[in-house]
């Protein structure tokens, strides 16, 4: 009684991935298991930790709640996907200079969540960062350098835009 | 204090104390870091559990016919794949890898499945049907260790212990400690305070759930990767509880996602190993945050009885704790825990009367285990609120009631241990200024205290014991001068890896200085030998006769390489130093030099080194040098009392060789009227050994300048041949490559040119190399005697298989002289040497077949040597390594030897080198008579 399998074109990162999906599998897991984009984490699976965050049409999505079956006409975009982006590089650079992460295992996550803050809100005070950023769950840090680091690669990357 | 840090390429020196980045930042930011679940193996299945739904039940038994019915399912285990006696723990080995017979907790693994997808797998564990008989449940440690409660463990007795828990019953371990009097204590207080305190179970929330992936090879042997706090552990845990010996079990680790204690003892990966043997694949377990939640450990409830009194001057005088933890079904870390948080129940205060007690309860609940903190949290909520409250009743400040009790340089901690650091009255201070304490708003008065907000200070001290559990590091240093440092100190997040590298770059400041012969290049060398022989007269070793005024001349250059010794055994030496007497064991070919040059090094007398001379794997000169036992001696006094043996890779000891030294010779001949030869003159370069070697083994006998080195010439200036005139001179150079003993020394190149040159000349007159020979050694009756033996022997003249050709060499060397003629073909383009016809004279025989072996085995070597032997140095690094860079002859391509001695009743004479000098020239010959190539450098490189 294994769900039967067929065969979906999702567009991640930019290219067209084929993959074999059962009707219930999550967005996660076929990131994961198929395409081996192993940068979005499984911590709860139930939408709750924010480590499998991924963007999604613009949006920053919980993947473990996301049906791979309803993700076939959407632009998916995964941390594997940014990281050649100044913006996803300057908060890279940040979260290394602030410590922002210590097991890493809520790092992705974290990531996608702040570019997308960016993105759309490229001046944000603390408060707005830790209210953009509270969906994504850490255990090691305290938080405390992880919105040090967003408020730093904020204001890099808003001094590179004033730079002739 | 802000949490900035700094990337570095390479850690500075004086790392310790800078703000380094952790190491693994660049994988964790881009999502490439692997954690356990992001690995994936070829063929690997996924893996399912079932829990227990009873805390307490028999297993009567299992039907699994529905789920191994699911396609995909590929392997099931259950208790029943287990042997009772196979259990695991830290403390009481009272674990199986799953439950067996019975489960103990709501939660517990049951059973597992691997199959192709993690879907089918947990779906088919929802179709294992397990029948329980359900028992009543000991729920709450208290009433668990009553008399009558349901007995968690009933073979308690038959539990290996690792020390004397007092388990029994339910009652999975008790510890007690004291100091000072209590019972008298109580009278002097002044202010007593007593108090139960609860604390909760705590999961421990790691952001990335347990897991594990085993993979099982051809040969039975399991590789496993898990996400863990102890890589030892895991390793004993596993082949505790399914039997296994730990040379089948590699345990890596990849990056975990945090850990806080919950990764320190096992969690699925007994089961997950036990699921990979069964389906004979590699096979990954991740646990759902549920199963996290349920199945692995949590925080021990506490319940903890307090009791603490005080003089009226605020000195803490007594203390009683009683501690009961909630152990749950599995002793785990338990009694460790317990007997923790006992040992630090005080605090860090001076309290002279102690007693401090506790016991672990076995409950059907999950396992309680390490946690951050393990037990110090729970009592030092007790205890940190007690201090507040006597010090609310003697009207005192938080701070200063601390300040007085706390320990101080010098004190102990209860049971004695002495305090190596104490920066407490530091932190203190810092914390009461940093926080403002003195401004802190004023205790609210209750009544008026409704919905408005309102703040609050408290105050809490804590100590804990660094390194509680121990592991150790090692340092190598490779080839390449790269440092690799291995720990067992698991990194979770905390920064281990990148602390212990700062550490290691801190302590090993390796500071690299060019040795002048830095630069040296055997390309620079051949030019500035040969530069010298054209310019330099050099030392004349021979002479006779008078130089003929005219005549038809024939010269011609020859040259050899450096030549490493590749003794099949590398260098090698141990050494010990007890109580001042240094012992050493040394494959050496100079006993005295290494127990002088072991002494030196060691700063000692000869009288208080022993050198013990071992077997020897191959000497070939090699070892009449003392290097490698100069180096572990060195190593040897910085360790007194422990025995060190320094083995060199192949690499190391190809690269540091003492060569056989590069030579080049320019040969001439003059001939008469009648076309005979009336003057062979011979000069060559390179540098001398002798000098060199005496520096090094014998310094005492080393002078102020080169003496001229009969080893430069050997071989050149006593030739027997008849010619009226010779001269024989060598320039001896200094290029600085080091340059030792090889078999048979100045004799192994010297050979090569005059032999290879004696028949150029018989080409040149027209005769063949024997008859050539035969006429100028009319006065080397003793020579003529051994080359006709080996002419003989070999048939020389007789017509040979077409495509085959002979050459011969007659050498004299170490009192002996020998003469080979050497049978040689061309196959696929390459020299195949078939036939050797050794002749050899060596005064009295006194073991035939040891003359034979030596013959036999000279005459490889050379040919080794003849067809591939050469060092390149480039830059100051020796190119050829290891065997495949520098071949030696094997099996399939070794000639035949035939050896034949000349009775003799002269003294005896060498056998071990006389082989090697005739081989090269004998080959070179054979090569000139098979396809008219002459030969006139070494390695012989046939167009």
């Amino acid at each position: 009684m294994s769900a039967p399998r067929q065969t979906l074109q999702l567009q991640v990162n930019g290219a067209e991935a084929e993959v074999r999906v059962g009707l219930h599998d999550s967005l996660l897991t076929v990131l994961r298991d198929q395409l081996q984009l192993t940068a979005a984490k499984r911590g709860c699976n139930q939408g709750v930790c924010g480590a499998c965050t991924v963007v999604r049409d613009g949006y920053t999505v919980r993947a473990c709640l996301s049906l791979a079956h309803g993700c076939t006409h959407a632009d998916i975009e995964t941390l594997e996907g940014l990281n050649q982006e100044a913006s996803m590089q300057a908060l890279q650079k940040a979260f290394a200079a602030e410590s922002a992460f210590q097991c890493g295992f809520c790092a992705p996550g974290m990531l996608i969540s702040a570019h997308a803050l960016l993105l759309h809100n490229p001046s944000p005070d603390a408060d707005q960062v830790r209210a953009a950023m509270s969906g994504n769950l850490c255990r090691c840090t305290g938080y405390a350098p992880i919105v040090v680091a967003v408020l730093q690669a904020a204001a890099h990357l808003r001094a590179q835009e004033l730079a002739p | 204090m802000n949490t900035a840090t700094k990337q570095f390429d390479a850690l500075p020196e004086g790392a310790v104390g800078q703000s380094v980045t952790q190491l693994e930042s660049d994988e964790k930011l881009t999502g490439q870091a692997q954690y356990i679940a992001d690995m994936y193996r070829p063929g690997m299945l996924h893996g399912a559990l079932l829990q227990s739904p009873h805390a307490h039940a028999l297993i009567e038994g299992y039907d699994l016919s529905a789920a191994q019915a699911l396609p995909g399912v590929r392997a099931i285990v259950t208790g029943m794949d287990l042997e009772p006696a196979h259990r695991m723990g830290a403390f009481i080995k009272d674990e199986p890898a799953m439950a067996l017979d019975k489960v103990r907790y709501c939660g517990e693994i049951v059973a597992a499945v691997a199959a192709d997808t993690e879907a089918i797998a947990r779906q088919a564990a929802r179709l294992i049907k397990v029948f329980y008989q359900v028992l009543p449940a000991a729920l709450d440690p208290a009433s668990a260790l009553q008399e009558g409660a349901p007995l968690v463990h009933e073979n308690t007795d038959s539990y290996i212990k690792v020390f004397d828990a007092g388990t029994q019953g339910n009652l999975c371990s008790r510890t007690s400690m004291r100091e000072g009097d209590l019972e008298s204590a109580w009278a002097q207080c002044d202010v007593v305070v007593e108090q139960v305190y609860h604390t909760p179970g705590q999961a421990h929330v790691s952001l990335e759930p347990c897991g594990a992936l085993a993979e099982i090879d051809a040969a039975g042997r399991i590789t496993l990767w898990s996400a863990n706090q102890s890589v030892f552990r895991v390793q004993a845990n596993v082949c505790e509880a399914l039997g296994l010996p730990m040379t089948k079990l590699r345990c890596l680790t990849p990056r975990i996602g945090a850990g806080f204690g919950n990764k320190m003892e096992a969690h699925v990966q007994p089961v997950v190993v036990l699921l990979a043997m069964k389906a004979r694949k590699p096979v990954k377990l991740i646990l759902s945050r549920e199963e996290d939640f349920e199945t692995v450990r949590a925080r021990h409830p506490a319940t903890i009885r307090m009791k603490t009194g005080a003089r009226r001057d605020g000195t803490l005088i007594a203390r009683e704790t009683e501690l009961l933890l909630d152990g749950g079904a599995y002793g785990d870390d338990s009694p460790g825990v317990l007997g923790y948080a006992l040992l630090m129940n005080c605090g860090p205060y001076n309290i002279a009367h102690v007693h401090a007690h506790g016991r672990v309860a076995y409950t059907h609940k999950m396992r309680f285990g390490a946690f951050r903190g393990f037990g110090v949290p729970q009592v030092t909520f007790a205890s940190e609120q007690q201090i507040d409250a006597i010090a609310r009743e003697l009207d005192m400040d938080a701070f200063a009631i601390r300040r007085l009790n706390m320990k101080r340089d010098g004190d102990r901690w209860l049971g004695g241990q002495s305090i190596f650091s104490n920066g407490l009255a530091q932190c203190l201070d810092a914390v009461e200024q940093g926080s403002g304490w003195k401004h802190r708003p004023a205790q609210a008065d209750t009544k008026a205290a409704n919905s408005e907000s309102r703040t609050g200070m408290g105050l809490a001290i804590s100590a804990h014991i660094s390194g509680l559990l121990a592991t150790g590091a090692i340092v190598r240093m490779l080839e390449d001068g790269t440092l690799l440092l291995n720990t067992g100190a698991v990194d979770i997040g905390q920064g281990s890896n990148t602390a212990l590298a700062q550490m290691c770059a801190q302590a090993l400041q390796v500071q690299w200085t060019q040795r002048p012969q830095g630069a040296l290049d055997t390309r620079q060398a051949m030019d500035h030998i040969q530069a010298q022989l054209d310019k330099e007269d050099g030392y004349t070793f021979h002479e006779r006769g008078t130089v003929p005024t005219s005549g038809d001349t024939l010269s011609a250059s020859y040259s050899a390489p450096y030549l490493g010794h590749a003794t099949m055994e590398p260098m090698n030496c141990t050494a010990w130093l007890q109580d001042g007497k240094l012992s050493v064991w040394a494959p050496a070919q100079v006993p005295e030099a290494a127990r002088e040059a072991a002494a030196k090094a060691a700063g000692l007398s000869v009288s208080q080194v022993d050198i013990h001379i071992t077997l020897l794997g191959g000497g070939f000169g090699r070892r009449l040098e003392v290097d490698y036992v100069v180096l572990a001696a060195q190593v040897a006094m910085a360790l007194p009392g422990q025995p060190v043996q320094l083995t060199w890779s192949r690499e190391e000891d190809s690269g540091n060789d003492f060569f056989r030294p590069m030579h080049v010779a320019q040969l001439e001949a003059s001939h008469d009227g009648l076309g005979q030869v009336q003057s062979l003159q011979i000069k060559s370069a390179g540098d001398s050994i002798s000098p060199r070697w005496m520096e090094r083994v014998l310094p005492a006998f080393a002078g102020p300048f080169d003496a001229p080195d009969k080893t430069d010439s050997e071989g050149l200036f006593d030739l027997p041949y008849g010619f009226a005139h010779q001269k024989m001179a060598h320039v001896a150079t200094k290029v600085g490559i080091p340059v030792g003993f090889w078999r048979s020394v100045g004799h192994s190149h010297n050979a090569f040119f005059s032999e290879s040159f004696i028949d150029e000349l018989a080409a040149k007159a027209g005769t063949n190399p024997l008859a050539f020979r035969r006429q100028w050694l009319q006065d080397a009756p003793r020579h003529l005697a051994v080359l006709n033996l080996a002419a003989e022997k070999a048939q020389w003249g007789k017509t040979l298989p077409e495509g085959q050709a002979q050459g011969i060499a007659l050498h004299q060397s170490f009192g002996s002289i020998v003469a080979q003629v050497a049978r040689v073909s061309m196959e696929n383009g390459t020299l195949r040497v078939h036939d050797v016809f050794c002749a050899i004279d060596c005064g009295t025989v006194v073991n035939p077949a040891i003359v034979a072996q030596q013959m036999e085995g000279s005459v490889v070597f050379a040919l080794s040597a003849a067809l591939w032997g050469g060092v390149d140095i480039v830059q100051g690094e020796v190119q050829q390594r290891n065997f495949h860079q520098h071949p030696v002859l094997g099996m399939a391509h070794a000639p035949q030897v035939h050896t034949y001695i000349v009775p003799s009743e002269r003294t005896p004479t060498g056998v071990g080198e006389p082989g090697v000098p005739p081989l090269a020239p004998a080959v070179a010959n054979a090569v000139f008579a098979l396809n008219g190539q002459r030969l006139r450098s070494l390695p012989l490189k046939v167009a």
